[in-house]
């Protein structure tokens, strides 16, 4: 059976884990008004202050290629694989769980706003004047395996993987697939985590309209497996202080 | 391992036919034409009312539906790879362009705007279409990959080492995605992947993808479970996963990721290099691409004969892997390894045994490759039935 070795967190009430812990219980709001979300019904937010990419980045310019999600998991995969022993990186797995697909980054704006004729995408501006502002590197920041990506290429993990798309349930099954590639023999250890950001215009409404009502959040949470004890976890409803972090919210009982 | 697959479906620009493609199906689409595209690879599928405005749920939908049947009391799961459909150009028109006052986007009032009939709140939710279809099929497990290229191939094995291991009885699994409109093709052309000319792969004049859609699912269950009414196309024997850690847009140059991967299969397979007798290809027809995987097969492999369908059926993206794994389980009945439609000029720098053409040969294990941009592989190896 697996055990956690390590542990990295980034939230909206800091990133350390015994301080966050003490926080929730303690009933503190890691909630703040946005002036991005002025207008909705709600416009408070879960966010997290940075975070500090600061000795997490290989090239300081690749930083134009992170989406927030993205900003978040490195530094809270980069404490958990602290307990990594050396050596072991090129067969360690990595299961990463992402939420729904990453928002429209506002720098495509000009680009869709330079199509548009009578209210509707015009061909001629597509393959004129569209295609020449559209941001090349926005499909590169929106791909939704790329916080798998990142991580991997700046801790050198080279084992098997998996990046799963949903709620909460998302970031149970990122944990379950590393415990089971470390159980069945197939990777020394593995890293598991989700992250996430909801905390932008369009992800924000999006959740208005299918029901979500509970503030949004960003956060990742990353932890470390290796051979031992049987992973015991006990998820408790943390929305309240941090905001709906989609698969994260699944994490928080590790803590 | 060792787990059946006992159905299978395609939906792929040629057709529903469970055999490789030996011609191209690239037709003419304006949207394309307008971003210097001369051809598109679409499937034929009629919309599920479940998934308006969202293609690649229809696709899934219609895969899977040729293939639901389940024994009675088994404990079933789907498990699905999907892809990023990013904005459409329907979303614009009726989500976002209403909102334009002055040359920009009046944000307060799109914050205001709060209908629920829209479709952006649908393509925010990728493991939508896996839960809808896993609730039709009574799923007691429901899982969605987001691994880019390699989504519907890892989704695959993972669905197979949940049969191997017990976790479910019976498995479907395959993958879906279309980004057949003008801001999906934009997105690849500004990365400069997709063919200004035609797919071509393995050609010394290759120069991108043509880019496809389709959905594809497979029926695994265990050998100890099948009864006499079930008939095996194939058996999923290994398969193994890898992360390049390299760059987010290139491959490894030598192929590092993906040479790992199959190394991975070949040993969950207990297999040697020379029991594989075709290798499926991702050969996608970039030139880097093709090249990486080339030198990783010919380390790995040697000289086993390996194709590409992507000159045929284009790249499916996050289906590939389960489109081009049901079109290879035509080769085992037909006694014919398949060449590689597009492809005219085999580029001599390659040290692959590409094959151009159709050739007479057996194959007892198949491996099939898919790589994702963000350097995720996977590897899977089919036997014969």
């Amino acid at each position: 059976m697996s055990r956690i070795l390590g542990i990295g967190i980034v939230t909206p009430l800091g990133d350390d884990v015994e301080a966050v812990l003490s926080a929730v219980r303690e009933g503190r709001s890691g909630l703040s008004a946005q002036p991005a979300l002025d207008g909705l019904p709600d416009s408070r937010a879960g966010v997290v202050s940075g975070p500090d990419l600061a000795g997490w980045l290989t090239r300081k310019k690749d930083g134009r290629l992170l989406a927030r999600a993205a900003r978040l998991a490195l530094p809270a995969a980069g404490r958990a694989l602290r307990a990594l022993p050396p050596g072991v990186a090129e067969d360690t797995a990595i299961y990463v769980a992402v939420g729904r697909e990453p928002p429209d980054d506002p720098e495509a704006e000009p680009s869709l706003l330079a199509m548009e004729v009578d209210g509707v995408l015009n061909r001629e501006r597509l393959g004129g004047r569209g295609r020449e502002l559209y941001p090349p590197l926005l499909p590169l920041r929106t791909l939704p395996n790329m916080v798998l990506a990142h991580v991997s290429i700046r801790h050198g993990l080279r084992g098997e993987n998996g990046t799963f798309a949903g709620a909460a349930t998302a970031g149970v099954q990122a944990i379950r697939a590393a415990c089971l590639a470390v159980d069945e023999g197939r990777a020394p250890f593995a890293l598991a985590g989700a992250a996430f950001s909801g905390v932008d215009l369009a992800s924000a409404r999006d959740r208005l309209r299918v029901g979500l009502t509970a503030p949004p959040g960003e956060a990742a949470v990353f932890i470390l497996v290796g051979p031992g004890e049987p992973l015991r976890w006990d998820p408790r409803d943390w929305i309240a202080a941090m905001g709906d972090c989609g698969p994260v919210a699944g994490l928080w009982g590790l803590l | 391992m060792r787990i059946a697959i006992t159905a299978a479906s395609v939906r792929c620009a040629s057709g529903r036919e469970l055999v490789p493609p030996t011609r191209c199906w690239a037709s003419v689409d304006d949207d394309a034409l307008a971003l210097g595209i001369p051809g598109v690879a679409r499937a034929t599928v009629e919309g599920d009312p479940r998934f308006p405005d969202d293609r690649k749920g229809s696709l899934a939908a219609a895969a899977l539906a040729e293939i639901a049947s389940v024994p009675a009391g088994a404990r079933v799961g789907l498990y699905l790879g999907t892809g990023l459909s990013s904005l459409t150009p329907a979303e614009l028109a009726i989500d976002l362009y209403p909102h334009i006052v002055d040359g920009a986007f009046d944000r307060l009032a799109m914050a205001r705007d709060l209908a629920t009939d829209r479709p952006s709140p649908r393509r925010h939710q990728p493991e939508r279409v896996t839960q809808v279809l896993g609730a039709a099929l009574g799923a007691v497990v429901t899982e969605t990959s987001f691994s880019a290229c390699a989504a519907a191939a890892q989704s695959i094995l993972q669905a197979a080492r949940a049969v191997h291991r017990g976790d479910v009885d019976v498995a479907f699994a395959g993958g879906h995605d279309s980004m057949l409109h003008a801001i999906g093709y934009l997105s690849f052309v500004v990365l400069g992947a997709l063919s200004p000319t035609r797919g071509r792969p393995f050609d010394q004049q290759r120069d991108g993808f043509l880019i496809g859609e389709g959905a594809a699912m497979l029926r695994l269950q265990r050998e100890a479970d099948l009864s006499s009414d079930d008939r095996v196309l194939g058996w999923i024997v290994g398969g193994g996963t890898s992360v390049d850690a390299y760059n987010v847009t290139h491959p490894h140059p030598e192929g590092y990721g993906a040479a790992l991967a199959m190394r991975r299969a070949l040993r969950d397979a207990d297999l040697q290099p020379g029991d594989i007798d075709y290798v499926n290809a991702h050969g996608t027809g970039t030139p880097v691409g093709d090249q990486a995987e080339c030198l990783a097969v010919h380390r790995v492999l040697g000289d086993v004969p390996v194709s590409s369908f992507k000159g045929a059926v284009g790249h499916t993206i996050a289906a590939a892997g389960a489109v081009e794994l049901a079109l290879c389980l035509g080769i085992f009945p037909s006694g014919v390894l398949p060449g590689t439609p597009g492809l005219v000029t085999l580029d001599p720098e390659l040290r692959a045994h590409v094959l151009k053409d159709p050739v007479r040969a057996e194959a007892r294990h198949i491996l099939s490759n898919s790589f994702g941009f963000g350097g995720q592989n996977c590897a899977l190896i089919v036997k014969a039935p």
